[in-house]
């Protein structure tokens, strides 16, 4: 086993590792200090440009570029908006940083501000985590008090104010400009682009919308400098991320990992193998909207570009292991019928196509497909691509695709023996 | 200017329009049901999908502008796909009620399904999303169904953006999405949501199950209603009208109009109108073809010749008449009784009066009347009018028009006062128009049975279209003015229709030369005030 890098989990076994007092202990907001009216805002951009950190809420685009797409001097107010949503199955890493160490977030918040010139900054949190509402609170409470928001921030002259919004629960707020709406008081249903939110965002105003993860490596990069972080990760990929490991693994969580780890020593060394010890079937590696892996692809480095060369994505780092003896048929309906029940509803190919493979999924399984619903679900899965205004159809429609292609065979077994070969007791 | 290149061809357009739009004008069609060029971008129905060079992904023409060098095609294979593609997936939770659906024949889904798709259903009835709400009257004459809505906002973007209120708004997600009423209508602009649904999930309560659309033909003309002059369309069939609906006109009504407007073709109706008629005489009414009528008339009118100074008629025109009768009532009675004593300045009646199209003046043509009368250098008022009657000068009036409730308002006594009258002859074509005192009575064709130009409040002169003559009795003011003339043995012509209206425009407006032909679809602006004096100088 490599050596064990920590940058955003190096607290998280403290017991009170979401004070403000264990934080700066651990040499936090030191690079507020280091950076604040000190460094030129465009200079922080540029450094965080070099350091190859990715938006790890799923879409990898490069953090530093999307700063500089705000246009200098801005005619408007710009925000930040911190990405909390977390609703991508398979996904439980930003919580861990919004309870355990929400004084990094604040701190890349703060960075991150000052690099944008941006004075007030949302942390977007997803409805069902009060506790995360509640431990942000706190801290940005103590982070007032102690002078790290709010009027001329350690004399700097820098005034930021942060603020936790609640969202109501809907996956779709995940998507940046479903959550602007959200902010906004909205039924959360994404925007045409263009414009795009560095143009026209939240009330107008130019917008950047950053995840938790994302945000919350900013403090050591600026710290301990783009190189040190760059090398860490792999080409182009720079630094750490959260892998959330979950299904049939002996030892699912949470793991801090530098990018480009394989998934098989993420699977076999870090999550302990799969449970009994049989033999693995298939593995999502980046979230529910991640096309499936079979076992003989798993030697794959766990990294934006290496995933997206053999057709899946790096996505926000959720892996869901599935052993022999799961139905994928039915592991698939699972997935159809999230994606039915939160389209927003707004494109048609999106609101009539995900309902549609819902219910012909339904059908396979349950033994009462044909051998054109299989053509059919293929046929829904290709007209609802790249068609919508969000990638919410796209997210239903890869795994679709691509568990079609890989376990071609199950679900034509589904289909001549009107049953669930795999599971037979479930069987209609 | 921006030079694209549309299916190969190139076009010289302004940079930054919209691609749609530049297709529309440039006849290349783009399906579409979400995307109304007078409401704002949604791009939630994806079927206006075309193809970009240098784009990996289809893009979606409506939310597009067009930049130089853009190359854009509409008909490839892969944009063939992706319509037939976003068409089916609209219709699998969609009923196959055509039959029943008052919308087939002029229904986006019946278009496009005979254009891109044609295929099989594979969406077994029973999986359908089932939408229980059926036939919900909405109140302000629209009808909902829930089941037949293809979710395109554009009725929730109109209520929004043009009428100003929030009463339709987007319930539930998914393929569950309904749109639904969440306060009354209540608004005068109600109708248009009919007009614009691209499907039968809003449908007139008035119209529904009267006629089916393809049986009616179509006159486009100018609603009467009030002194905007919406530009609309006339659907008919059978010398009887089934509906006004709204006509695009950028300088005018964008694409709107009001309900009042809307259900005033019932005052088209053949049961509203005079079809024949009559002569008061001692016995009673007598009823009498035109021709006839008008012989009757002539005699009268011809001992009046040269009686006194002035002869002892006057005229009364009321500000629904085209500028082509009145401009033949004027030739006429200057030329046969050397006569000046044409009132122009009749009231229009009252009404409501808003910011989006209601000017609160209830008469289709009060500025064309005003424009000619300001050229008169002494015109005629209904005061001096007053006068000539109370003193005893005028022995016949003749009434051309069928507006007058704003005339009976200012003149409480009117009718009273007209009992003096030897003869009153209205020329009107409306039956609730008619006065009691009248003794001849003479059936004038309604706006749907004549041609004209109308001016409206702006200074905008739109044309009048016949779409049917009801009977050979009914004539346009200017026809049965040369008839009476001819009776009269008087050598004075009306002339023909076109060049009325080339000298009107040359008299009000210094167009010369201009013709009904140049008025066109969608009108002509006249010069404004300080444009004209410029002209002059």
């Amino acid at each position: 086993m490599k050596k064990v890098i920590k940058i955003l989990t190096q607290n998280f076994d403290r017991d009170d590792s979401h004070t403000l007092e264990t934080y700066t202990k651990t040499g936090g907001y030191q690079a507020v200090r280091k950076v604040l009216g000190k460094i030129a805002p465009e200079s922080v951009i540029e450094e965080v440009k070099r350091s190859n950190l990715r938006g790890l809420g799923g879409a990898g685009f490069p953090t530093g570029m999307k700063w500089s797409f705000i246009s200098k001097p801005p005619k408007k107010p710009v925000y930040l908006l911190i990405n909390g949503d977390e609703g991508e199955p398979g996904t439980f890493k930003d919580r861990t940083i919004m309870t355990r160490d929400p004084h990094r977030l604040i701190e890349g918040v703060l960075l991150a501000s000052y690099a944008l010139g941006a004075h007030a900054a949302y942390i977007y949190v997803r409805g069902e985590f009060t506790f995360c509402m509640e431990a942000l609170g706190k801290a940005i409470e103590e982070a007032k008090e102690a002078g790290y928001l709010g009027k001329n921030i350690l004399k700097s002259g820098f005034d930021l104010d942060v603020y936790v919004h609640p969202g109501a629960g809907a996956y779709i707020c995940g998507e940046e400009t479903a959550l602007i709406e959200s902010l906004e008081g909205k039924p959360g249903r994404p925007r045409n682009k263009p414009p795009f939110p560095a143009v026209v965002g939240v009330f107008g105003c130019p917008t950047i919308v950053n995840n938790v993860e994302t945000i919350a490596h900013v403090p050591q990069i600026l710290l301990n400098g783009a190189d040190w972080f760059a090398k860490i990760g792999s080409d182009r990929n720079g630094g750490t991320r959260l892998f959330s490991v979950s299904g049939h693994v002996k030892r699912p969580g949470v793991y801090e990992l530098p990018m480009g780890t394989p998934l098989r020593e993420i699977l076999y060394e870090h999550a302990g193998g799969i449970i009994g010890d049989i033999p693995l079937k298939g593995v999502i590696p980046g979230g529910s909207s991640a096309p499936i892996l079979r076992p003989e692809e798993i030697d794959v480095g766990m990294d934006f570009d290496q995933l997206a060369k053999i057709g899946s994505m790096g996505g926000s780092g959720g892996i869901i292991a599935m052993a022999e003896g799961t139905c994928m048929v039915w592991a698939l309906h699972n997935l159809a019928r999230f994606y039915a029940h939160e389209s927003c509803g707004q494109c048609s190919p999106c609101r009539e196509g995900t309902g549609w493979a819902e219910k012909v999924l339904r059908r396979i399984e349950g033994g009462h497909g044909t051998a054109s619903d299989i053509e059919l679900l293929e046929k829904i899965a290709k007209g609802m691509s790249a068609r919508t205004i969000c990638p919410l159809a796209d997210a239903c429609a890869l795994p679709i695709l691509s568990y079609l292609q890989k376990y071609r065979d199950e679900f034509e077994a589904h289909v001549r023996e009107k049953r669930c070969p795999v599971r037979p007791k479930r069987a209609a | 200017m921006a030079s694209v290149v549309i299916n190969g061809e190139r076009y010289d357009v302004a940079e930054g329009e919209r691609l749609i739009d530049v297709c529309d004008r440039v006849g290349v069609y783009i399906p579409r049901f979400c995307y109304h060029p007078n409401l704002s971008v949604a791009g939630n129905c994806r079927m206006c999908l075309v193809e970009i060079e240098g784009m990996p992904k289809l893009q979606i023409s409506c939310n597009t502008n067009v930049r130089d060098g853009m190359s854009v095609l509409t008909d490839s294979q892969k944009v063939k796909e992706a319509r037939a593609d976003v068409l089916e997936f609209i219709f699998i939770n969609h009923p196959l009620d055509c039959p029943v659906c008052d919308q087939a024949g002029e229904c986006k889904l019946q278009d496009y399904y005979m254009e891109v798709g044609l295929y099989k259903s594979r969406m077994p009835e029973e999986f359908k999303v089932k939408k229980p709400r059926k036939a919900v009257r909405w109140g302000s004459g629209i009808v909902f169904d829930a089941e037949r809505c293809v979710l395109c906002t554009r009725c929730v973007r109109f209520m929004n953006e043009v009428v100003g209120k929030r009463a339709i708004a987007v319930t539930n997600r998914g393929d569950h999405e309904e749109i639904a009423l969440v306060e009354p209508l209540d608004t005068l602009y109600a109708g248009n949501l009919a007009d614009i649904c691209p499907v039968g999930a809003l449908t007139s309560e008035d119209f529904r199950f009267k006629m089916r659309v393809w049986f009616l033909s179509r006159t486009d003309t100018v609603c009467p209603g009030c002194s905007r002059g919406c530009n609309i369309t006339a659907w008919h069939k059978d010398k009887k009208i089934y509906r006004f609906t709204p006509r695009q006109n950028e300088s005018v009504n964008h694409a709107w109009m009001c309900d009042i407007g809307r259900y005033s073709y019932k005052e088209e109706d053949s049961s509203s109108l005079i079809l024949k008629g009559w002569v008061r005489e001692d016995s009673g009414t007598k009823e009498m073809g035109t021709p006839e009528l008008l012989g009757l008339l002539a005699q009268g009118l011809k001992g009046l010749k040269g009686k006194a100074e002035e002869a002892p008629v006057a005229v009364l025109v009321a500000p629904d008449r085209t500028n082509e009768e009145m401009f033949a009532i004027c030739a006429f009675m200057a030329e046969v009784f050397g006569s000046s004593r044409v009132v122009l300045d009749v009231p229009a009646p009252k009404g409501p009066k808003d910011d989006l199209l209601l000017t609160g003046e209830m008469a289709s043509n009060s500025r064309g009347l005003s424009l000619f009368a300001s050229r008169s250098a002494k015109p005629y008022t209904i005061d001096a009018f007053k006068q000539d009657l109370e003193a005893g000068k005028l022995e016949a009036v003749m009434l051309f028009g069928d507006t007058w409730e704003g005339l009976k308002a200012a003149w409480p006594g009117m009718q009273e006062a007209f009992k003096a009258l030897r003869t009153l002859a209205m020329f009107t074509s409306k039956r609730k128009a008619l006065f009691s005192e009248a003794t001849f009575v003479i059936p004038s064709a309604s706006m749907i049975q004549k041609d004209g130009t109308w001016v409206n409040v702006t200074g905008h002169v739109q044309r009048v279209r016949k779409a049917y003559r009801l009977n050979q009795d009914i004539l346009a003011d200017n026809e049965s003015l040369g008839l009476l003339a001819e009776f009269m043995g008087e050598s004075f012509q009306v002339g023909k229709l076109e060049d009325i209206t080339r000298r009107f425009l040359e008299v009000i407006a210094g167009l010369s030369g201009a013709s009904l032909a140049d008025v066109g679809l969608e009108g002509v602006s006249l010069p404004s005030e300080e444009q004209a004096k410029h002209l002059e100088a």
